[in-house]
């Protein structure tokens, strides 16, 4: 069963208040970086809400922008891996990240236009009994290993497993990643592009759609809905 | 696949008594707290592997069975044997046997025992030998290319992130 | 019951053991079970219904457990408030469960009081050296004990109520920094309602906040975040308007499609230039109302007027005022900027005036103020202490620290999370005042301010590890009724508060155990639930009981027309020469006023707006920045008359000139090594002041002066403020 995950984040709905970011943590083993290698520009996130300045007129905004992996069609940290430890998954039209297979070249993170890649510089530490909240779903990175955003993809491995068990397809909105269960205004929406009747693909066909960095042309899967103006000032 | 499995036990049960070497056999008996004997189990008393590891058909994980499992025959079968009152004790106890691990899976490697048992993958084509023994060894390593030459001739996913996460 | 042994190490040929990093932490041995529970498959997860104790919010919850240790909490489907979200701090809930610097067993003290070193104890002799103390007060003067805890809801409130009433001691306070007295006072004066209101903004086309960060902190963030998705984008035709008054750019209002400044401590000035507006152009569907009000005054805040005291363009006023009252269904609300000045409840009456003349009251899409008294009288005559006013029981406090240092009390007994030795402003020296009485009892997670400077401290279990209930606070939560239970067995030999009490009375004998005639805690909600015909168990699968339906809104108070809340200006203290800049607070979406600060997932998890991590900042305007000479990330110290810190400057291009802001929540002193020693703690800038209205604290009411100071290390932030991160670039 192929698929094609894809992730919608609505500006308009986003609130930028890091929810997703700390779900993300608590779901995928994220290391804590401490304050002296954050300084050194090495958190562990795997997702990061950009804030922006921009000027309008007068006055200057923030925009809050979640950046997760783009899972780009034409990923340019896929042609750079010398070991194939990052390529793009046939059955499910994602960007992997292998981590056996990782030696650590770093050329990947160099080349991602989008900063999301991150880089286990140390064998980090869980302070005992921390460990105990660890996820059984997937592995703790090592020293040397690059990782970054799956879109869960234990999780998708999970729903995939349980629709096996049940006979049927995946059901539209049953593979959630963490980020997207826990967004509080509902602005990260996640689902299968194959699938015509699903969420994000009918969301996909808004006006609104942009994609990051869209001119240079990597095609992410992870796609934006503008933040709407109302009327007046 | 029971009966192909049945069929692979019997000419098994045959070479074990010709093939076990004493020295192997001597290295394990030393290290479980419990003699358990799989031949016996599997061959004598035809007993399914799923019997015992219950949860392969359902998760990931086949399963140690519990002291409780083993007491539902043992309360009435073979209560004499010296193994099977070590189990005794156990139960009477309420303790856990620690078992050692024999079996061992690579590193970053996930392997659902469910996706194989339900794909009618004989439990003896990754444990060979085990109908043979009585205490548990692993004669096939987990390479991958012992699980890619099956993924392949199946025509099933061999993505890295099929098992790699 | 399983030994807790028996769940660990599972494996057999487990890939999920496999998964943990090198060869060397492969497990060697496989435990299996020896019954196992019914209906576990190996390495398939269970989810347990719960609810957070993050925050005041109370948000239901699930977690998941698998192997019985806790591994994710997300936000409980079904649960009104929440519906299936969750925020930062209550998904870093694990990790307090999971803390290893949780208090594992009693301390006794070991060293001068106010030390912090403790020596552990057994339970034993810890709940001898409580009950001998309790039984020398209980004979001689039991009106010397002393109470201090966090708002309490739901059974845990009616133990301690019970316990301290019975004892005969009428000393029973609750402490929250962010109580909603001035919201309690404003609605009292405006629509003779002293309640929270529901907020629905879902459905309103159109929201006006004064200072009101409802989507990061305040009543309950998820529960508005939800809705503020909702008001956006959920409706085929309608995108609701948000615009927001206040003195800072905050990260709710960074979301607001009009972002004004205004001074400090003005945001009910300009919710009556508003109102002025609507009344002058009759966009009231009141007149009645309206001519009363003009009347009263509200024809002297001229929107020229306004413009002078809150910094507003006259013609932004009038726009608003226009929009607001053709936008019909929308929301006037004001938050805790606005309720933490001197003037707080005239701020948020002006807000609720808004609502009123708007004819916003008990509709769709406006406020309204669900019965909920009603709603609980199933409970009887305990209703009230089940579901407390949300005070911040600020002038009880002060009260009490006047107390100790008279000798009232012989003995206290703390809990709770609002540690008040930290969050209290420094000039009251709660600290010092507490060490004046002769015991202390902390019942406690964490060694924090408070519990460090006890005589003992008694462990208790994180929320994930209780037995409970609760009734969320605001109208948001309809009649619903949380269920906690352990997710997971205690993790260290601790004991809930209620059950130590409940212990503690039986000992006592007389009305005290009269008062509390349960086994445990258990059996008190056991007993009570049954009484009321709740089935516990379906209640416990589900995480509560949840009629599905809010209960029915009050009527509306049409008769009574609203009064004009009296003009009452911001109070700020300091000489402006010597302190020209005005001082904004507020608490930290991470932290809150500090409880979260031992917590490395919040410690990491970028401020919104500054991006900064791991340490305390002071927001300050480029031109006075420019004025003072100071640059991005310069070391400062903070001097206000009262106290002064050291802080790290983000140059903030949306804070108004002439304020710095400053986020509550790091400047431990204690707590664990997450939290300790990194920079200064803004409470100690505050003076001890409190809303002229309601007796709320008053954060906002002081000036501060900055100096720049060569700081060891720097601000981390995790944005290139300077380098290719620009908005233009990622289009």
């Amino acid at each position: 069963m192929k698929h094609k995950w894809a992730m919608v984040i609505d500006m308009d709905r986003c609130t930028g208040c890091g929810a997703c970011v700390v779900a993300c943590v608590a779901e995928n083993n994220t290391p804590t970086a401490g304050e002296e290698e954050a300084g050194k520009g090495r958190l562990m996130q795997w997702l990061r809400v950009s804030r922006f300045w921009k000027k309008e007129g007068e006055d200057t905004r923030a925009i809050f922008v979640p950046t997760p992996c783009m899972h780009c069609e034409k990923a340019p940290c896929e042609i750079v891996c010398p070991v194939y430890a990052t390529y793009h998954d046939e059955d499910d039209q994602v960007n992997a990240m292998v981590y056996n297979r990782c030696i650590g070249t770093r050329y990947c993170a160099n080349n991602c236009p989008y900063s999301v890649r991150v880089f286990n510089w140390w064998n980090h530490q869980w302070e005992k009994p921390l460990d105990e909240q660890l996820n059984p779903d997937l592995s703790v990175r090592s020293r040397g290993v690059m990782e970054k955003c799956t879109y869960c993809i234990q999780r998708i491995r999970r729903g995939k497993e349980t629709a096996l068990k049940e006979g049927r397809k995946i059901r539209d909105g049953e593979v959630v990643p963490a980020c997207a269960q826990t967004c509080p205004p509902g602005a990260i929406l996640f689902g299968d592009l194959l699938d015509p009747d699903s969420a994000v693909s009918r969301m996909v066909k808004d006006p609104r759609l942009f994609k990051l960095m869209e001119h240079l042309g990597t095609e992410p899967k992870t796609a934006y809905l503008k933040k709407q103006k109302g009327p007046g000032r | 696949m029971l009966r192909r499995r049945r069929q692979a036990a019997l000419v098994a049960s045959l070479l074990a008594l010709l093939l076990l070497g004493g020295a192997a056999a001597a290295s394990a008996l030393t290290s479980q707290p419990i003699r358990y004997n799989h031949n016996v189990h599997v061959v004598a008393y035809k007993m399914d592997c799923r019997f015992c590891h219950s949860s392969a058909m359902k998760t990931a994980s086949a399963g140690i069975p519990s002291v409780e499992k083993c007491m539902i025959c043992h309360r009435v079968i073979a209560v004499d044997h010296p193994e099977i009152k070590k189990i005794a004790q156990y139960w009477k106890e309420k303790k856990p046997i620690p078992w050692n691990r024999v079996t061992e899976l690579p590193d970053y490697t996930y392997f659902p025992h469910f996706r194989m048992v339900n794909a009618g993958i004989a439990c003896l084509t990754c444990h060979p030998g085990m109908d043979k023994v009585d205490v548990a060894v692993q004669e096939q390593e987990f390479t991958m290319g012992f699980c890619l030459k099956c993924h392949k001739a199946r025509g099933v996913s061999i993505e890295c992130w099929s098992c790699h996460i | 019951m399983l030994d807790r042994r028996d769940f660990l190490k599972l494996g057999g040929a487990t890939a999920f053991a496999a998964l943990f990093g090198g060869c060397d932490r492969i497990p060697k041995k496989i435990i299996p079970f020896v019954i196992p529970p019914e209906n576990t498959a190996l390495g398939e997860s269970l989810w347990y219904a719960s609810a957070c104790r993050q925050c005041p919010a109370g948000c239901g919850i699930v977690v998941r457990v698998s192997e019985g240790r806790a591994k994710k909490i997300e936000g409980n489907p079904l649960h009104p408030v929440n519906r299936g979200k969750l925020c930062a701090r209550g998904q870093a809930g694990l990790q307090a469960l999971y803390h290893p610097e949780r208090i594992g067993r009693p301390l006794k003290l070991s060293g001068p009081r106010g030390s912090g070193k403790f020596a552990e104890t057994s339970w034993e002799e810890a709940l001898s050296i409580l009950l001998t103390g309790l039984k020398k007060l209980q004979a001689a003067a039991p009106a010397s004990l002393l109470m201090l805890t966090e708002p309490m809801r739901g059974h845990r409130n009616l133990v301690a109520a019970r316990f301290m009433r019975a004892f005969g001691s009428p000393h029973r306070i609750a402490w929250d920094p962010f109580g909603q007295d001035a919201l309690l006072a404003a609605n009292e004066a405006v629509f003779g309602i002293r309640d929270v209101p529901e907020y629905d903004i879902a459905n309103a086309r159109y929201l006006l906040s004064f200072s009101g960060d409802f989507l990061e902190t305040g009543i309950s963030p998820v529960h508005y975040g939800r809705a503020y998705g909702q008001m956006r984008q959920s409706r085929p035709t309608v995108r609701g308007k948000f615009v927001h008054f206040g003195p800072r750019l905050s990260m709710t209002a960074a979301n607001a499609d009009v972002f004004l400044p205004i001074a400090p401590g003005s945001e009910g000035a300009a919710a009556l230039g508003i109102a002025h507006v609507m009344v002058r152009e009759k966009l009231t569907p009141s007149a009645a109302a309206a001519a009363s009000l003009w009347a009263a005054g509200l024809s002297r805040m001229t929107p020229e007027a306004v413009g002078k005291a809150t910094g507003l363009l006259p013609s932004d006023i009038e726009a608003v005022a226009h929009e607001f009252a053709g936008n019909a269904p929308g929301i006037a609300m004001a938050g805790d900027g606005a309720a933490g000045c001197t003037n707080g409840t005239y701020n948020l009456a002006g807000a609720a005036l808004l609502n009123a003349l708007a004819g916003n009251v008990g509709r769709q899409g406006g406020i309204s103020f669900p019965n909920r008294l009603a709603a609980f009288s199933r409970f009887g005559a305990d209703a009230a202490l089940l579901l407390p006013p949300p005070e911040s029981g600020f002038a009880s406090v002060r009260d009490s620290v006047e107390k100790m240092r008279k000798g009232t009390y012989r003995m206290a007994l703390l809990s709770g999370s609002t540690n008040p030795a930290f969050s209290l402003p420094a000039p009251l020296k709660f600290g010092e005042a507490l060490l004046s009485v002769p015991q202390v009892v902390s019942f406690a997670s964490f060694l924090d301010e408070t519990a460090s400077l006890s005589d003992l401290v008694l462990p208790v279990p994180t929320f994930l590890e209780e037995w409970g209930d609760d009734i969320a606070p605001a109208g948001h939560a309809g009649d619903a009724l949380s269920m906690l239970q352990p997710v997971v067995d205690p993790f260290r030999d601790t004991r809930q508060m209620p059950d130590i009490l409940i212990a503690a009375a039986r000992e006592l004998g007389g009305a005290v155990a009269a008062a509390l005639p349960w086994a445990g805690f258990r059996e008190c909600l056991e007993k009570s639930y049954a009484g009321m015909g709740v089935n516990l168990e379906a209640a416990r699968r589900d995480g509560g009981v949840f009629p599905g339906k809010t209960p029915a809104p009050r009527t509306a108070p049409k008769a009574q027309r609203p009064s004009l809340p009296v003009a009452a200006e911001a109070e700020f203290e300091g000489d402006p020469a010597r302190y020209p800049l005005f001082l904004h607070v507020y608490p930290s979406i991470a932290h809150s006023d500090g409880r979260g600060a031992n917590l490395s997932w919040l410690q990491e998890l970028p401020d919104p707006v500054t991006t900064a991590v791991w340490r305390n900042w002071v927001e300050v305007n480029p031109k006075t920045a420019e004025t003072l000479g100071l640059a991005d990330g310069d070391g400062v110290v903070v001097a206000s008359p009262f106290g002064s810190m050291e802080a790290f400057v983000v140059v903030h291009p949306a804070t108004a000139p002439g304020v710095v802001a400053l986020p509550l929540g790091q400047g431990h002193t204690r707590y664990g090594t997450n939290a300790a020693n990194r920079g200064g703690n803004p409470f100690s800038l505050l003076p001890v002041k409190a809303d002229r209205g309601s007796g709320a604290p008053a954060r906002q009411s002081t000036r501060v002066s900055l100096a720049k100071a060569k700081l060891a290390g720097s601000l981390v932030r995790t944005v290139n403020v300077e380098g290719q991160w620009k908005y233009e670039n990622i289009l």
